[in-house]
């Protein structure tokens, strides 16, 4: 029994740091340690028109329940209209010390959109997201953390046999929900962000 | 064993079944992006309903409320941010209090505020 109690107290902390995702900031971001952050829409390189819309509430809200003061979209957005500054792109070339005199906020991340599709061969489709991160000091532009990914997810296609797999897979495709799969992205590759300290939810 | 055991878990089980509310708070986002209007009030209010002081949610609400033309309820909104999160609340939320930052501010309703080009 003693034995069991070690392994399953002792144990478990040691299992879940091996599911721990690798943290991979810079040295600067331990220096500077940001606390809030401003989420720049994200600039779409894809072919789909609505991706900001789709991807930019959940972008936000995965950052901030990570532990940091992210500004909200509504906002964001309200401000670059009122500044004449609504092209995701084009914000993503600002210095960013212009969104720490504005927001006076710690940091800024920067995304773009590299993958917003799905594919459908025979009997299976997938759905594909992809975004390219980094996140800057705001005040000084210095690169604290950066990062590539794109997730590839199969929605479920089974039943029905050949037939069904085909239809499935055909109405997989055609109203393939990104949303799932994009947040999935996002939060993986904001797990590689150290924990925040801002207390996020006090219900 | 099986008291402590439950005890030791209890915390983890619970967290695993806690309500939250970032899933109204991003679909009212979501609403407001979309120009929705009244639709996303009862996403934003079942927001703060389920989490009071979660982060952002009072800004994004007050400027919801603002381009609504409902400036002093966005005025609130943005006092309970900056009172939850002093120090944090952006500098914008002044800006945008003081109504140099949006035409509903001043009471106009700015119905193209979300309209922006499909890139």
């Amino acid at each position: 029994m003693n034995g069991f109690r070690l392994l399953a107290f002792g144990g478990i902390p040691l299992l879940l740091s091996a599911c721990a995702p690798e943290i991979c900031t810079t040295s600067d971001f331990e220096r500077l340690k940001p606390r809030s952050v401003l989420v720049l829409p994200p600039e779409n390189t894809t072919a789909n028109t609505d991706v900001l819309e789709k991807s930019y509430p959940f972008l936000f809200s995965e950052l901030a329940q990570r532990g940091y003061y992210a500004v909200s979209p509504e906002l964001a957005l309200q401000l670059f209209q009122a500044n004449k500054m609504e092209d995701p792109g084009r914000l993503n070339k600002l210095p960013t010390g212009k969104f720490n005199e504005v927001f006076g906020v710690d940091a800024v991340l920067r995304t773009k959109v590299t993958e917003w599709s799905s594919k459908y061969i025979v009997v299976s489709s997938t759905v594909n997201v992809g975004f390219d991160m980094e996140l800057l000091d705001a005040r000084t532009g210095t690169l604290l953390w950066k990062d590539s990914k794109v997730l590839s997810q199969a929605p479920n296609n089974s039943g029905g046999g050949l037939v069904g797999a085909l239809v499935g897979a055909a109405l997989n495709a055609a109203v393939t929900p990104y949303e799932p799969v994009a947040d999935q992205n996002a939060k993986n590759m904001f797990a590689t962000i150290p924990q925040g300290s801002v207390n996020v939810v006090t219900p | 064993m099986k008291r402590p055991f439950l005890l030791a878990f209890s915390p983890l089980i619970l967290a695993g079944c806690a309500v939250t509310p970032w899933p109204h708070y991003e679909a009212a986002v979501r609403c407001h992006m979309d120009g929705k209007k009244q639709e996303c009030d009862q996403d934003y209010l079942k927001a703060i309903e389920i989490g009071p002081k979660t982060q952002g949610l009072h800004a994004s609400y007050g400027v919801h409320l603002l381009l609504e033309g409902r400036r002093d309820e966005a005025l609130k909104e943005f006092a309970i941010e900056k009172a939850n999160y002093p120090g944090f609340a952006p500098k914008g939320i002044d800006q945008l209090a003081l109504g140099s930052a949006t035409g509903a501010a001043s009471g106009t309703d700015s119905a193209s505020r979300t309209e922006r080009s499909p890139r």
